[in-house]
């Protein structure tokens, strides 16, 4: 529904008195072909823990229970989707993550992903729904939910934010046998689009 | 002049759009969630001789690493055994709380283990901080 309300179209009228290359950031396609999109971002992201019954660094409070940073991490992420040029297009996208600091530490998380285009085409939406897998330091995994944006500063380049709620299944504490950690980050970095066009 | 001045117009847009999507990360300060241990793994008990004879090893070998020249490197290569020997009463790690404890022993800094060894006021990583004292 969100992205029905922020993908409205002018109405035709309007559109006609637009001037010539409005929509020079669109593909132009016509009629509602679907065809395959891949798009890749490299990003550098940080995150907020909700439990931290480990003690890990950094904590923001006395408490395990209290708010800890988890270290910065840099984030790749390899996508395809398939729709038509004008309106949601659905596929999956991998991610890497490795941390930049502290212990080593790998997450592959593989998703659900939807996007689509808003506004003049400059700016794409993206959603996405998963499963993390943590490699290292100790196998693992997790649920994983992010919405983020891009702005295409030109047709293949741009900028990109995300943030992602995950949620990790951890050792047993002396209260409790599996332990779950919430995670909300955000991360920024480049994106790059590559249209396959039909 | 002209041009120079639109030119300048659209790149304060750009920064200022660029510059709106830095301050969203700051503010919404991993995927990477940190040591939590694996699913599946059971709350056993640390074995106090097993965790501090580790410790020992440890603390001597990133002293080395570091160049740290300290009484407490001294002792930890030299005399392992005046480790402690068992946890203090009522504290009760796991052995997931050990390998924390290692693991962030074993990746800090230079600068973090030159205090943590410290003779003067050593500190201790929140990770080997087993029973906390809580506040009355």
């Amino acid at each position: 529904m969100l992205v029905g309300l922020l993908d409205s179209r002018p109405a035709p009228a309007q559109e006609a008195n637009r001037p010539l290359g409005f929509e020079r950031y669109r593909t132009p396609i016509a009629g509602s072909e679907a065809y395959f999109h891949g798009f890749a971002s490299l990003s550098l992201g940080k995150g907020l823990r909700f439990n931290n019954p480990y003690r890990l660094a950094t904590p923001a409070g006395d408490t395990p229970e209290s708010l800890s940073l988890s270290a910065a991490y840099y984030d790749l992420a390899l996508g395809v989707v398939r729709g038509p040029a004008r309106g949601l297009s659905h596929g999956a996208v991998l991610h890497l993550s490795l941390a930049a600091q502290g212990i080593p530490q790998e997450v592959l998380s593989l998703s659900y992903t939807a996007l689509t285009r808003v506004g003049d085409g400059r700016t794409i939406l993206l959603g996405r729904a998963g499963i993390p897998i943590t490699l290292e330091p100790d196998l693992s995994g997790g649920l994983e939910a992010g919405f983020g944006a891009a702005y295409m500063i030109s047709a293949g380049l741009g900028v990109q934010s995300e943030i992602v709620g995950s949620l990790y299944y951890g050792a047993a504490t002396q209260e409790r046998s599996v332990t779950t950690i919430p995670v909300l980050s955000a991360q920024l970095g480049l994106f790059i689009d590559y249209e396959v066009l039909p | 002049m002209k041009r120079a001045f639109r030119i300048w117009l659209v790149l304060r847009g750009e920064l200022g759009k660029v510059a709106l999507a830095a301050l969203a990360l700051l503010f919404c300060t991993a995927p990477t969630p940190g040591d939590v241990g694996g699913c599946g793994q059971r709350a056993a008990e640390l074995d106090s001789g097993t965790f501090f004879a580790s410790k020992a090893r440890l603390d001597c070998k990133r002293c080395d690493e570091c160049m740290l020249v300290t009484a407490s490197c001294t002792n930890a290569c030299n005399s392992p055994e005046s480790y402690p020997t068992r946890f203090p009463d009522q504290c009760v790690p796991l052995v997931h709380d050990g390998e924390v404890c290692l693991r962030a022993l074993l990746y800090a800094s230079c600068g973090d283990y030159a205090g943590y060894m410290s003779d003067r006021s050593p500190s201790v990583p929140t990770e080997c901080d087993f029973c906390p004292e809580t506040a009355p």
